[in-house]
């Protein structure tokens, strides 16, 4: 059985969460060694692992001295969620310095969301015990949305938030959805709840910045929102200024 | 001679730190504090009203409903809205799921393994070692943790961002068809709680003996259980009901007043002034508190002896608000509602200040926002559960470390006694550290 170690570093518990009342947990429990996951023991291990599981993101010298020893010993390192993948919402304190996984050690898989979706999660935990490669989709939101409308858009954006569920597309409704340039895997959760898109499965292409641009660019964006455009990088701090 | 421990004694993100004060053979003082912190408070100064509650369910992956719904409250009370009663029901709703989630997790996964070992049918703390003796636990957690978030889902859109809950209101309705399937999941996870009520009181009762160590100090409860209309969601009252029955009660907008900050070795930690013994006193939130608001509801004030919390029975107590929250869900959904299309107000913001108190899981939730003309944020106070809760913390410590020091038992013996109290708060560090910036400071 696959020695696995489930780690938190700056984060709510929310992914791990998501792994403990998860279906498969208990096949889980059964099929792997779990070595280490604080939410269920607090007995801890010096032994190496096979797989580890990664959630949040790297805030202290000691957290990246972790990711540095688990990968040296030959860990593959598999982050979990925003926070560990992109930085997440934590990277916007101008307290602290947040930083992704990514930064110091090159995870064998990640699953951005927050939490990431059931599904996805589902399928990268038996990929993991049975050692086999897990791959995030390469379609956007939109191809999973059913309001998602292949056309251009007119309408100015000048909201960011729903009042009511969508009878169309978001952006022809003037509302700002990020689905467009957000990775699929998610199934539009949140916007068959009624709430536009605000990216937590990451960039498609993994720039941001310039996805959100090319966005922009085919978008009539209020200058207010323009303004607020902080609410596009929630949880990945922007590397450019964005007016 | 001093003795400083970062221990993994919760099970929850960041560690927590104990600084046990020893003079030869007594402990003279304990003092329990949360090492990491996560500077929420950063994050939202600046952003707009609207995506406050976006941004809150992150301090929590454990029990976000309720810091939504604790923002929801303070930003209404700040524009005045008056929420329409449909959007009431589905947050009480989504609320009692969260209720369910996170006393699976504490019960099952924490305190019950911590009793199986104290009973000798354990060797160390262990689910897989419950899963062995008990092979039902772990299949009726699994269903419990479903059933709960079925019914988050269902009202709130899902369980880690309740989206559908709104600052004025919802946005889109239950159906009837979503009613009755979650009526149906309801019923048949009762007898699954009843008999995992029966499975830990037997285990208490094998261990009586053991845990009366583990008796509380004589506390100030805090709570906001809205004992009227029995809703989590809370009143804009927070009520203190101390040792012999008597009760205060203040407007959750005065919280800063009335919970007194002391600083502890760095990190703050609330306790709260007494009127009637002008002293401090360390206060108990949670389920405790919660069932002395109920058993003292009829006494208006008269004085009246409450009995010590013990902390193991906090585990049965948080059993029993499952079933309470399972039963009071499905008579919820089958009330015939009356349906309209308001389910939500709009939102105008302007300069104001809001506060709101919420019975989230763990105890009362308190926030405090204060909202600039542009509808941004210009100050925010999140007081969660487990700050309330960490003086009575360091006090059960103190008291389990002078008795394992009595006995002469080991360290390790005394640590693992140790752990279980402070797991028997169910603390979650991660949201206990979310916006002290002078910690970082000094």
């Amino acid at each position: 059985m696959k020695k696995i170690g489930f780690f938190q570093l700056n984060s709510c518990s929310g992914c791990m969460f998501a792994v403990l009342s998860s279906t498969i947990f208990l096949d889980l429990l059964k099929s792997a060694d779990i070595r280490l996951f604080r939410l269920i023991s607090d007995v801890q291990t010096e032994d190496q692992f096979d797989v580890v599981f990664i959630e949040g993101g790297v805030t202290r010298n000691e957290e990246a001295a972790l990711l540095r020893r688990l990968w040296t010993e030959g860990a593959k390192i598999i982050t979990l969620g925003s926070c560990a993948v992109l930085g997440g919402i934590m990277s916007h304190s101008p307290n602290m310095h947040i930083d992704p996984v990514n930064k110091f050690v090159d995870p064998y898989a990640t699953l951005p969301g927050c939490p990431p979706p059931q599904q996805l999660l589902g399928n990268l935990l038996m990929s993991a015990i049975d050692g086999i490669e897990f791959k995030l989709p390469e379609k956007n939101v939109c191809s999973e949305c059913p309001f998602a409308q292949d056309q251009t858009y007119d309408v100015e954006i000048t909201s960011l938030n729903a009042l009511h569920p969508p009878k169309s597309c978001f952006l022809s409704e003037g509302i700002l959805c990020l689905g467009p340039i957000t990775r699929a895997g998610c199934g539009a959760r949140c916007i068959k709840g009624a709430t536009p898109c605000d990216g937590c499965l990451g960039a498609l292409d993994r720039n941001l910045p310039s996805a959100l641009a090319n966005l922009f660019s085919v978008l009539k964006v209020s200058d207010s929102i323009r303004e607020y455009a902080a609410i596009a990088f929630r949880y990945q701090k922007p590397e450019l200024k964005f007016k | 001679m001093k003795i400083r421990l970062s221990l993994p004694m919760t099970r929850i993100e960041g560690e927590s730190r104990l600084i046990v004060t020893r003079e030869k053979d007594r402990i003279t003082n304990v003092i329990y504090n949360m090492a990491t912190v996560r500077d929420f408070k950063g994050v939202i100064i600046g952003q707009h009203v609207k995506d406050l509650p976006k941004i809150v369910p992150r301090i929590c992956g454990i029990c976000p409903v309720a810091h939504r719904i604790g923002a929801i409250k303070a930003i209404e009370t700040a524009f005045d809205i008056v929420t329409p009663p449909i959007a009431e029901l589905l947050r009480e709703l989504a609320l009692l799921g969260e209720i369910i989630r996170s006393h699976t997790y504490s019960v099952f996964f924490s305190t019950l393994p911590d009793i199986m070992f104290l009973a000798d049918q354990i060797s160390r703390q262990d689910i897989l070692g419950v899963d062995r003796i008990q092979p039902r636990v772990l299949p009726i957690a699994s269903k419990l943790f479903n059933c709960a978030d079925e019914l988050i889902t269902a009202t709130a859109g899902n369980t880690n961002m309740a989206f559908n809950l709104i600052p004025g209101g919802i946005l889109q309705n239950i159906t009837i068809t979503q009613q009755q399937e979650l009526v149906q999941q309801l019923h048949a996870a009762i007898s699954h709680i009843k008999w995992a009520k029966e499975y830990y009181s037997w285990l208490l009762s094998e261990i009586e003996g053991e845990i009366q160590k583990y008796t509380l100090p004589q506390p100030l409860f805090i709570s906001c259980f809205d004992t009227d209309k029995n809703r989590f969601s809370g009143t804009d009252q927070v009520e203190l009901i101390s040792e012999d029955g008597a009760k205060k009660t203040f407007p959750c907008i005065r919280y800063p007043e009335i919970l007194i900050e002391q600083d502890m070795l760095e990190a703050p930690t609330k306790i709260a002034y007494f009127e009637s013994s002008n002293k401090s006193k360390h206060l108990l939130a949670g389920p405790h508190a919660r069932l002395t608001t109920l058993q003292t509801r009829s006494t208006k004030g008269k004085k009246s002896h409450i009995g010590m919390p013990n902390l193991f029975y906090s585990g049965l107590l948080r059993l029993d608000e499952i079933e309470f929250a399972i039963t009071n869900s499905i008579k919820l959904l089958e009330t015939r509602w009356k349906t309209s299309d308001d389910i939500s107000v709009a939102l105008q913001p302007q300069t104001s200040s809001g506060a709101s108190s919420v019975e989230a899981p763990r105890g009362t939730l308190l926030y405090r926002v204060d909202i600039n003309n542009r509808g941004r944020i210009k100050d925010i106070d999140i007081r969660v559960p487990t700050e309330l809760n960490a003086k009575a913390i360091s006090l059960i410590v103190k008291k389990i470390m002078t008795i394992c020091l009595d006995l002469g038992w080991t360290n390790e013996q005394t640590l693992e006694r140790v752990k279980m109290a402070v797991r028997c708060f169910d603390p979650c560090v991660s949201c206990a550290t979310q916006t002290d910036i002078r910690f970082r400071e000094k």
